[in-house]
């Protein structure tokens, strides 16, 4: 996984997550590694916001396939954005 | 519990969060907030102190919202325990904070806690909410069917595969189809952070400790309020209205396009129905017989 590749999308995910829980997100938040968004503690409500805010914002959908792993990491959601992205050019570019 | 453990707890649930010290002096994760009569809600496996906020953002105005992590969850002790034990820590918890008297909210198989509660501490109940409640006006049988498939699921296929399981039933058809991929991810991404296998296990083996007597329903003496979805795949309209029957004081409020968890697929809702059914009680004025309201 390049942080070169995920580090922008990785911003805008924590900038959404501040959108909608300013107050559950700490100044010094750790997105690097494994369950970084689910160490937070967030309530299903606050997750189903983010997650929808994020489909919203980057234009994507979410797919139930989606391993938990995905869903808890700040890196690896991103990093499974960016596939959808590259997916989606290719797809355009065929 | 250790000082690390309790800081990262403070982390995670936040400034508004207190421990509590069970009878036995195990650690007890709490919240209050608000001023009024005292609500308090029981947990669920799917619903924990923390998750109450976002349930009660209108009830908080009028009432004192007390809620609370039950033993052998979220940021209470982590040790399995017998579902008898559930009565007496909120009977301890309630003479610690100074509540004399309270309405006791439940969902699903925290309903049980509720009513035996109720029936062994009456002059502590004001009232009773049972949102999709795991009683059945019959008598045993169904209930235990289902945990024993749940505990099934759980065995074979890990907290995901009992989380699988149980979505499409718990939650209505409505939400299912309208909530599409985000909402599945949400709520199994916090089932899973919050449930490990062998807490929801151990738990779910102590529900099967409830009684299922039918006569428990009679010696509830106080008013209580049953809250049931119009697509809930167990407690259905027709069992709500015999439960208020063998009960004989309270309400019956039906919410449409709703499944096990009205709380969270109609919010708004559920907290008009629980200040109305509070008010009611409060000032004299619930109406008798019981009656019945399609919302």
């Amino acid at each position: 996984m390049s942080a070169e590749r995920t580090g922008p999308t990785v911003a805008v995910l924590v900038e959404l997550l501040r959108e909608v829980a300013a107050e559950e997100v700490p100044a010094d938040l750790e997105t690097s590694g494994p369950e970084t968004i689910r160490a937070l503690g967030l309530t299903s409500v606050r997750i189903l916001e983010f997650l929808v805010e994020v489909e919203d914002r980057l234009g994507i959908e979410w797919g139930e396939e989606l391993s938990p792993e995905i869903v808890g990491s700040f890196e690896a959601m991103a990093e499974y954005i960016a596939g959808q992205r590259d997916a989606a050019i290719d797809g355009r570019t065929r | 519990m250790d000082a690390e453990k309790i800081e990262a707890l403070d982390l995670r649930y936040g400034e508004s969060g207190r421990i509590h010290e069970t009878a036995d002096g195990e650690p007890m994760y709490y919240e209050l907030r608000g001023e009024g009569p005292t609500l308090t809600f029981v947990s669920t496996i799917y619903v924990m102190a923390t998750a109450w906020r976002n349930f009660t953002g209108e009830l908080v105005r009028r009432n004192r919202i007390l809620t609370y992590d039950l033993r052998n969850q979220g940021a209470s002790v982590e040790a399995p325990a017998r579902f008898s034990q559930h009565v007496e820590d909120l009977r301890h918890l309630l003479d610690d904070l100074g509540v004399e008297r309270t309405y006791l909210v439940g969902s699903s198989i925290s309903t049980l806690i509720c009513r035996d509660f109720a029936v062994a501490h009456p002059d502590r109940v004001s009232g009773l909410v049972l949102t999709g409640p795991s009683i059945s006006p019959w008598g045993k049988g169904r209930r235990k069917r289902i945990v024993r498939s749940w505990l099934a699921a759980l065995e074979a296929d890990g907290a995901q595969g009992l989380f699988d399981l149980i979505y499409p039933i718990v939650f209505g058809d409505k939400l299912v189809a309208e909530g599409r991929g985000a909402t599945y991810l949400a709520l199994r991404e916090r089932f899973l952070a919050i449930n490990s296998k062998a807490q929801l296990a151990e738990n779910l083996e102590a529900s099967l400790e409830a009684s299922d007597e039918v006569d428990l329903l009679g010696r509830l003496s106080c008013p209580t309020l049953l809250i049931v979805g119009d697509d809930d795949f167990t407690a259905s309209r027709g069992a709500a209205l015999e439960m208020m029957r063998l009960i004989g004081r309270g309400r019956v409020d039906v919410f449409s396009e709703c499944g096990h968890l009205p709380y969270f697929e109609a919010t708004d809702r559920f907290e008009s129905s629980v200040q109305e059914f509070v008010a009611a009680v409060e000032g004299g004025t619930l109406a008798e017989p019981p009656e019945e309201r399609l919302l």
